[in-house]
């Protein structure tokens, strides 16, 4: 077990600085400057503009840029949003929580609607069936700013049920802000989860030795709790894990559809401004959250499946 | 930045028109029709809403991102420029017409090179500590120093010494006389603030971690990622609180979501940037869309001497075969007139007579491109390519670079369109190197006060901001020097006319409309001017319930 996280931990340094070096590149790739965000694209006379890059360091090149960001990462600093104007620390610890709760609360529908629905097709045949079939065949094929829109306009704007933007305050207005946000980023992930319990309950109930415990008399739900939830559970949780993870980076569509200040959306914008930082602040933190997602994954696989040994597979 | 942010760059908001009467646009066209005239060429926008009826509780006023620092020397763009101009006072203060008038201080000339500001007796910032001369030469004396990287700078360096006489007295020695000087005297950019509060915050200053200390009837709130709220101050020094208890400013890139917060009303209100859809808000009951004069001009910017628009008959074959009413009625939905001048007639804040009496009699532009293909067979440029930069990704780019496509191909000129991601576009205005290759480019420039000279000068001066290749006219130089150092606001205007009728005969840039302002405001809420003024003044101290 030891060696098991020892080697987590190594591969999530390692990976965290390949991405840093990764995004340093593409972003000295992409056009942009910090300085025409301040402008917002007016004319700037050119004193001005001269004045402002040697200020902020913007002609000595991203190199020198990405050195003081990573000497100042070595000492505990993850720098200064120069869009900002903020510490990058702070800057992140303001748009964390609504990222994270919104993360969780669809990983939450992910969860409990997919698999439920999966469950509900794969074990009921029928009208229900085809329906939830049919359902998720389109559902899975809807992008999340597609379904904030078509949210937004029913349930927003058409009955007026809950508000169409912002992340609200206290428990019960946080509540309300995010749950149409978190039903867009959830509806493909609730169709692909639900798809594949499906698929995998059928699999299992067709078996062999399946059908065996059947016809030796034992109960249908015995059967089926035993026999085909509990191998089933392997591939349903393995989705489920990876599409829950997945949508850490597919919150920055959702976010700037809703006005959520949240990472992803704090990303996007620091990229198209080259404010280094920043990106490399949020992505370290976005790498390391994809990362935790799959080694709790690995963790139940190896939980489930008990022919799976950690430290064998970290080998 | 947001997709409504790069229209700023092109064609936006705004709009427009003058204000010879000042009275509502219904009304004055309806007058003249009746008693049998015809309608004035210049049309008459009321420049405010109506006055509010009562008190509010709290307000959310959307932008099209959020604000990234209340410095005012950075409060250059709409979003900083909102909140900045709604808490804080500038020396002169722009009127909602475009009329410069007495700020924080009074304006009296000793000298035409010797201001003398007067700070308002009473005058206090929201601690309620006196505004001093001191505080004055202070937060101006800052667009000068180049450690606080001012984006008003050049504006300010024909300031050559300040010097307070006493604690309200201040004396400007300016390098030579300048009268459009006013203007900056009453921009963002002459936000006055307290010395004692601000000196020692550095770069903190503005941010979310160090404040900001100003004048105004609302002061700074809470502030975080998620909102900037002011809170209104409620002894405020000149004269009646603000009717609104607290603005929320939020920001909301995404127009989808900015449509459906105005019509379920979590969004109170908000200045827009030509919104594309701002027809589906005109016809909901739940908000009102004011249309207002505008200080901006829709404008395809040259971007290369040396090619085909090199020669002036060139630029005027252009300019000649665009069908701007149709790109108008298409791109702008009808929110913008004709381009008699190069400046809005929103940008009339004085000498409107003048002003108005030059546009009357200046021909309004007409389509002709039988005499467009004469010219450019003249200018030799028939068959010659012309690179249009644009983005496919912002709308009102992408409609005016095809409205000049369309222009440059009825006149045998072959139109090469390079389109680029919406936020590379801002690059073509601020990088020479991103703009290499192309011939033009759409543009929204305005001026930072009601003061077309003030535009004139970005296109024609040699260090102009949208002077991007070095165009140079020793006669519109002149007039514009000589137009600054003209006291008499008529006289001045005449001479800022002529560089405005020189202008459009040479076209360093060839204005495709003036667009008005809209406004797009809950049924709730009144009180607030329609007109451009909102990046430059208080703007929210009248807003309040509708009666």
């Amino acid at each position: 077990m030891l060696r098991f996280v020892l080697g987590r931990l190594a591969i999530l340094l390692g990976a965290l600085f390949a991405s840093s070096i990764i995004i340093f590149l593409a972003v000295q790739i992409a056009p942009g400057d910090p300085v025409t965000t301040l402008s917002g694209g007016r004319s700037l006379p050119p004193a001005a503009l001269e004045n402002l890059r040697d200020q902020y360091h913007l002609n000595e090149g991203l190199l020198a840029q990405y050195w003081h960001w990573m000497t100042g990462l070595i000492h505990g600093d993850l720098g200064h949003s120069i869009v900002l104007n903020q510490s990058v620390a702070s800057a992140i610890a303001e748009r964390l929580p609504v990222t994270l709760e919104l993360v969780l609360f669809a990983g939450f529908l992910i969860a409990v609607g997919g698999i439920g629905l999966g469950l509900l097709a794969g074990l009921r045949r029928g009208i229900l069936d085809d329906a939830i079939v049919l359902g998720t065949a389109v559902a899975a094929a809807i992008p999340g700013f597609l379904a904030a829109v078509v949210l937004i306009s029913v349930f927003s704007v058409g009955l007026g049920w809950l508000p169409a933007l912002g992340a609200g305050s206290g428990v019960v207005g946080r509540f309300e802000h995010l749950v149409l946000p978190a039903a867009a980023l959830a509806l493909s992930g609730v169709a692909v989860v639900a798809r594949i319990t499906r698929v995998s309950v059928r699999e299992e109930s067709e078996k062999e030795h399946v059908e065996t415990a059947l016809a030796r008399g034992m109960s249908n739900q015995k059967v089926i709790r035993r026999h085909v939830l509990r191998n089933a559970a392997i591939p349903i949780t393995i989705v489920t894990g990876i599409t829950i993870t997945s949508l850490v980076a597919l919150a920055a569509v959702v976010e700037t559809a809703f006005s959520l200040q949240g990472l992803g959306a704090a990303l996007v914008q620091a990229a198209s401004d080259k404010d280094i930082a920043l990106v490399q602040g949020i992505a370290l933190v976005l790498v390391a959250a994809f990362l935790i997602g799959n080694t709790v994954v690995d963790l139940l696989y190896g939980f489930l499946d008990p022919r799976v040994s950690l430290g064998a597979r970290a080998e | 930045m947001g997709f409504r942010g790069f229209v700023s760059v092109v064609v936006g908001p705004a709009v427009a028109a003058a204000l010879i009467v000042g009275c509502g646009r219904s009304v004055d066209t309806a007058s003249p029709t009746q008693s049998g005239m015809p309608p004035p060429s210049v049309e008459h926008l009321d420049p405010m809403t109506p006055p509010a009826a009562g008190e509010v509780g709290k307000v959310t006023w959307a932008l099209y991102r959020q604000v990234l620092t209340l410095d005012p020397t950075f409060a250059y763009d709409y979003p900083e420029s909102t909140v900045v101009s709604a808490m804080c006072e500038s020396v002169l203060r722009q009127e909602p017409d475009g009329r410069i008038v007495p700020g924080l201080a009074t304006l009296t000339y000793e000298d035409p090179r010797t201001l003398v500001l007067k700070v308002r007796p009473g005058a206090t910032f929201w601690d309620g500590r006196p505004v001093t001369a001191e505080d004055v030469a202070w937060s101006l004396g800052r667009n000068l120093d180049p450690a606080v990287t001012s984006l008003f700078l050049p504006f300010f360096e024909v300031i050559d010494s300040m010097t307070p006489v006493d604690r309200s007295t201040l004396k400007i020695d300016l390098k030579h006389p300048d009268y459009e000087f006013e203007g900056e005297l009453a921009s963002n950019g002459a936000v006055v603030m307290e010395k004692a509060y601000s000196a020692g915050l550095g770069k903190s200053l503005g941010s979310p971690d160090g404040g900001i200390m100003c004048s105004g009837a609302y002061q700074l709130g809470d502030w975080n990622s998620e909102i900037l709220s002011l809170v209104r101050d409620e002894t405020y020094w000149g004269g009646d609180k603000a009717k609104a208890k607290e603005i929320d400013f939020v920001g909301v890139p995404d127009e989808a979501t900015l449509l459906a917060g105005l019509r379920t009303g979590e969004i109170s209100g908000t200045y827009t940037l030509e919104l594309p859809s701002i027809d589906r808000l005109r016809s909901d009951s739940a908000v009102t869309v004011y249309e207002g004069p505008s200080y901006a001009t829709s404008t395809f910017s040259v971007a290369d001497l040396k090619g085909p628009l090199g020669n002036v008959k060139a630029r005027r074959a252009l300019s000649l075969a665009i069908d701007r009413r149709a790109y108008i009625e298409g791109g702008l939905a009808g929110s913008a007139i004709e381009p008699r001048t190069f400046a809005n007639p929103g940008t009339w804040g004085y000498g409107r007579t003048v002003f108005a009496a030059d546009w009357e009699a200046r021909p309004e532009p007409e389509q002709d491109v039988a005499a467009a293909r004469k010219l450019i067979d003249e200018a030799g440029a028939a068959g010659e390519t012309l690179t249009i930069g644009t983005s496919a990704e912002i709308p009102q780019v992408a409609t005016a670079a095809n409205a000049v496509r369309a222009a440059a191909e009825s006149i045998g000129l072959t139109v090469e369109l390079e389109s680029v991601p919406a936020s590379r576009y801002v690059d073509f205005v601020s990088d020479p190197k991103a703009r290499e290759g192309l011939d033009g480019l759409p543009t929204l420039p305005y001026p930072g006060s009601a003061e077309p000279a003030n535009l004139y000068s970005f296109f024609v001066l040699p260090d102009g901001p949208n002077n991007f290749d070095g165009f140079v006219d020793p006669q519109m130089q002149r007039g514009l020097e000589e137009a600054q150092k003209t006291a008499d606001p008529d006289a001045r205007a005449e001479l800022v006319a002529a560089v405005g009728d020189r202008f459009m005969d040479q076209l360093p840039a060839i204005p495709l409309a003036l667009p008005r302002q809209q406004l797009v405001l809950n049924k709730e809420l009144t009180g607030v001017p329609t007109s451009f003024v909102y990046l430059f003044a208080p703007w929210a101290n009248g807003l309040g319930a509708a009666g």
